[in-house]
């Protein structure tokens, strides 16, 4: 996928994750960041000449390259990536209880993300 | 995880996943239906002693499953435990075309994978339902 196709997927997973509740959905938000996170992680690598559009990562974790060696346009971003898989881990994968306060954490951190790829929030 | 704990787990997915549209919000739907089954699978699992029902040290038995293939489990599964991981396997290999891919979700497709979906809560339930009858 090119990272216009990438962009437009976390666009629309953004927008189902709108229709959810912050404390009645708080596991779904949190792993449907990942998801868009996911997409806009794999734009920016490609935007930038990190990986080529047939080549992705699913999670940060799964990234070949470390973190720190990311371009400076890039890092901010997976950086927040990154945090949004460790609260999967701690919160989707495990059975701790999601607070709202944890959920917006999520949502702001996807924003950061979007920002970072120059989107805005959905713009 | 403990069987309650997948349970609830579960149902949160569910209840998540009804405020979409399979369609529109493909992406995210599909992804709720597999967390939301594999919650089911693993709380089946732990009631037919097959992996260990709550936390286990490293190195240990298996306890929990992230997917179908993952962990693997190394042992002969009954037929109704194989029928369970071929409906959640037919929801997880949509992810690479509708989820991370390209692609729209058709709402053929997405009746397919209500129906999955249906299958792994009736075959869970019946499974937990003889562990209840039989304490």
């Amino acid at each position: 996928m090119n990272p216009r196709e990438h962009f437009d997927k976390a666009q629309r997973i953004a927008a189902g994750l709108d229709k959810l509740d912050v404390s009645d959905d708080a596991i779904a938000i949190i792993d449907g960041t990942m998801i868009a996170g996911y997409h806009l992680g794999n734009a920016l690598l490609h935007l930038h000449g990190v990986t080529g559009p047939s080549v992705y990562f699913n999670t940060p974790s799964k990234l070949t390259v470390p973190l720190e060696s990311l371009p400076a346009t890039v890092k901010p971003a997976y950086n927040a990536f990154d945090r949004l898989e460790a609260l999967r881990t701690r919160y989707v994968r495990n059975p701790h209880e999601a607070d709202a306060q944890v959920v917006l954490d999520a949502k702001h951190m996807l924003e950061a993300m979007m920002r970072h790829c120059g989107l805005g929030r959905c713009a | 995880m403990l069987i309650d704990e997948h349970l609830a787990r579960a149902l949160s997915f569910e209840k998540s996943a009804a405020k979409l549209d399979p369609v529109e919000d493909a992406e995210l739907w599909i992804v709720f239906l597999m967390r939301a089954g594999t919650g089911r699978v693993n709380a089946a699992l732990h009631a037919l002693g097959i992996t260990e029902n709550g936390p286990v040290a490293a190195g240990a038995r298996i306890g929990d499953m992230n997917h179908s293939y993952k962990p693997s489990l190394d042992v002969e599964l009954p037929e109704e435990v194989r029928v369970l991981f071929r409906h959640l396997k037919f929801i997880e290999d949509l992810r690479p075309e509708y989820v991370r891919g390209p692609n729209v979700l058709t709402p053929e497709l997405a009746g397919a994978c209500r129906s999955a979906y249906e299958e792994i809560v009736a075959g869970t339930t019946a499974i937990l339902q003889r562990r209840k009858e039989a304490a």
